[in-house]
């Protein structure tokens, strides 16, 4: 058997059979819990976004959650969270997704109760170059789309908020990232379609 | 026993990977800048050098000579992959800091050598005292890197601040160009002492 010349192909075969069975056991074994991790972290970074960080186990931030954020069904199948406090809406938060220079981008837009202003974004995914483009994930570049005023007309021509080059930003301008053009222009149209799709939304209530 | 000591003290030591090999050096410096990262990166190889080691081990007379580097390169990544699910599941913070350096651990040069240069010719045992050596060699050399890292650059160990409130932490030793002027001069003081000892 051995000295046939099919042995190392059927040797390397089941090594690799026995191999996958391994890990196809332990993901089962292990996937709910990774995707309540994964959860907990998207509805942890969701408090930080509304200003008021959690820190508890997964079960009671997930009750917490449900009893913060009112997931909302807009026409065409849009989603949306309300933020209710005391019964009252104090604002909304919309998941934005696009193309960045690598992958997709994916995270969350705080609007405040008449979207009128953007009161923070939050970056929960993306695949850019670590340093330059990945930036968009740190606190530095984030902190600058707080409280920033979002145009009254619902014409995509006239959203002020976009991204420019660095130290080019003028009013109601946000500066991008130096050596991550690409990053900087993806993220720019992934934020201005969000806008002009929200902006549709000020009167729903 | 004795004979188990010696083959840990050669991996940590004598024939340390990064410091003699020059093996694992890009993991090395990119998760050095936090000491947890490190102690739980160098668990992770310990873990993953022994069980490798072991398992080639066991069935060196059986694996094809033609196609053991892509057996040896199957069961590595077997063992890195569980690693990483288990960090996914019970230690995910750990899991998002350390990000795609665990699974980086599957290209990691001191785990395929120790499998192809050791465990191929010894016994199980042996060789899973040689993964632990090595894996401890390895993590001797992320920690003390480590060490210097996060305390002169962030001010802290393990995460908690240890330096006084005046410090001022430089950040050129937490990128790449501090770790490399560290992982140099470690490795310079180390070859030093080592060669000094040996001339006499």
């Amino acid at each position: 058997m051995r000295n046939s010349k099919f042995y190392p192909y059927l040797f390397a075969g089941l090594v690799s059979i026995i191999s996958g069975s391994l890990l196809l056991g332990a993901h089962t074994a292990l996937e709910s819990r990774i995707i309540l991790n994964r959860q907990t972290e998207e509805y942890e970074m969701l408090f930080d976004l509304i200003g008021k960080p959690v820190k508890a186990s997964p079960e009671k931030i997930a009750g917490l959650f449900l009893r913060t954020f009112k997931k909302q069904t807009l026409k065409g199948g849009k989603t949306r969270y309300a933020i209710s406090e005391n019964g009252k809406i104090t604002g909304y938060i919309y998941k934005f997704k696009g193309d960045g220079f690598w992958g997709p981008i994916e995270g969350y837009a705080y609007f405040d109760s008449n979207i009128q202003i953007l009161k923070g974004i939050t970056v929960t995914n993306q695949d850019e170059t670590p340093g330059l483009g990945a930036e968009i994930t740190s606190s530095g570049f984030l902190n600058k789309f707080k409280n920033k005023k979002i145009t009254e007309t619902p014409v995509s021509d006239e959203i002020k908020i976009k991204l420019v080059p660095f130290g080019k930003a003028r009013n109601g301008e946000i500066d991008g990232i130096s050596g991550a053009t690409e990053t900087t222009r993806k993220f720019s149209d992934i934020l201005r379609n969000l806008f002009v799709s929200v902006i549709k939304d000020r009167n729903v209530k | 026993m004795k004979r188990y000591i010696q083959i840990i003290l050669n991996g940590m030591w004598k024939n340390n990977p990064i410091l003699h090999q020059v093996l694992g050096v890009c993991s090395a410096l990119a998760v050095t800048t936090s000491m947890t990262n490190a102690a739980v990166m160098s668990f992770a190889v310990i873990l993953v050098s022994s069980a490798s080691n072991m398992m080639v081990s066991s069935i060196k007379t059986l694996i094809p000579h033609r196609v053991r580097l892509i057996i040896e390169m199957i069961i590595i990544a077997t063992f890195v992959i569980l690693f990483d699910t288990a960090l996914k599941a019970w230690y995910y913070p750990m899991s998002k800091e350390l990000g795609p350096y665990v699974a980086l651990i599957i290209t990691n040069c001191i785990i395929l050598g120790r499998t192809e240069a050791f465990a191929l010719k010894n016994t199980v045992t042996d060789s899973i005292f040689d993964g632990i050596g090595n894996g401890m060699g390895y993590g001797l050399i992320l920690m003390t890197v480590a060490f210097f890292r996060e305390l002169l650059g962030a001010g802290s160990l393990f995460g908690r601040n240890v330096m006084p409130s005046g410090f001022m932490p430089s950040q050129a030793v937490l990128l790449s160009p501090g770790a490399f002027l560290i992982m140099g001069i470690l490795v310079w003081a180390v070859r030093y002492f080592q060669l000094k000892g040996e001339a006499k």
